[in-house]
């Protein structure tokens, strides 16, 4: 096949196709609809500026917070705030490991203290939803 | 409709009239079937892709910057939208050494040499990679017109010829193999006859 037969055949490619006689209504009965539609949300820049700020913010403590740590002569060294979580960590791990009394005693107590904004709401809408519905009684008309 | 025309009714409809989008639908809505129609080769898809390009030129419609003329933005949104609807929704493509179907086509091919030669290099372009024949589509719409192909797929000049140099020897190296086959194969079955 010749160049000339592909230039033939690729410009008289759909040469003929023609809307049908019901498009235009169609696309203007869509383009009514569209123009009817609520416009889309916008995304709540103001409102999330400050969180988004912060984000940010703590991005660039941790990365300059592991740009700060010397690697010269040691080895690969964690962040501060990596090696505190870990001794905390280690801490509640050996309190658990030892049974300690008092670590396990306030623990307890933090667990229990953290049920009571949970538990407290439920057991004020029950009490609410057992008593009965008080309606105002009717004025007599005389 | 001038290109003046076409200004005038986008000011109306920039003013809330929605009806005068109709002008703009009228004088568009044969070229821009006939480019989805090139792209996907279906009707009644090339219809709802069209009428997808002008519902998002409707909403767009603020964006038109008037350095270029109405038409080269509005092919430009409408060849985002058929490249996007066509990448979402591939159509049925045939691999490169499917093009011809020799052995089915026995029949068609010794009565529509012509048509099915076309057919051939139809399959040929759609089983291109998407930017050559996107480069191959916008360039024949627009009768042969570098300028007017790049404007509407948004890339250089140069970068339009380098893909329809490109296009061109990829679709005359597969059209040869396949279409010498299928002579090879008319042949043998004539002779059997």
């Amino acid at each position: 096949m010749t160049p000339e037969e592909i230039d033939r055949a690729l410009a008289s490619d759909a040469a003929r196709v023609r809307a049908s006689p019901r498009f235009a209504a169609a696309v203007m009965a869509a383009v009514r609809r569209e123009a009817q539609a609520p416009p889309p949300l916008r995304f709540p820049w103001t409102r999330a500026a400050p969180g988004i700020a912060a984000a940010v913010l703590g991005l660039a403590l941790a990365v300059s917070s592991l740009l700060s740590t010397p690697s010269a002569e040691s080895t690969v060294q964690a962040p501060p705030a990596l090696e505190r979580a870990v001794e905390i960590t280690a801490k509640v791990g050996d309190a658990v490991a030892t049974l300690d009394a008092r670590w396990a005693l306030i623990w307890l107590a933090v667990a229990a203290l953290t049920m009571v904004p949970i538990v407290a709401p439920l057991m004020l809408v029950s009490a609410e939803r057992d008593q009965p519905l008080r309606r105002t009684a009717p004025t007599a008309h005389t | 409709m001038t290109v003046d025309d076409g200004a005038a009714a986008v000011d109306r409809v920039l003013r809330g009239d929605v009806a005068a989008f109709a002008a703009i639908v009228e004088r568009w809505q044969d070229p821009l079937v006939a480019l989805a129609y090139r792209f996907c080769h279906d009707r009644s898809r090339a219809e709802d892709m069209a009428q997808e390009a002008f519902v998002r030129a409707f909403r767009a419609l603020g964006q038109w910057r008037r350095e270029a003329a109405f038409s080269t933005w509005l092919f430009a949104l409408a060849t985002n939208v058929y490249r996007a609807e066509l990448r979402r929704r591939r159509a049925p493509l045939v691999s490169l050494d499917d093009v011809a179907d020799p052995a089915g086509s026995l029949d068609v091919a010794a009565e529509h040499e012509a048509s099915d030669r076309r057919a051939a290099v139809r399959r040929a372009l759609h089983a291109l990679p998407a930017r050559y024949r996107d480069a191959l589509v916008l360039f024949y719409f627009h009768e042969m017109d570098v300028e007017r192909a790049a404007a509407s797929l948004g890339v250089p000049e140069g970068t339009v010829k380098a893909r329809l140099s490109r296009g061109r020897e990829l679709l005359r190296r597969k059209l040869a193999a396949t279409l010498d086959e299928r002579d090879v194969r008319l042949e043998e079955a004539e002779s059997d006859a």
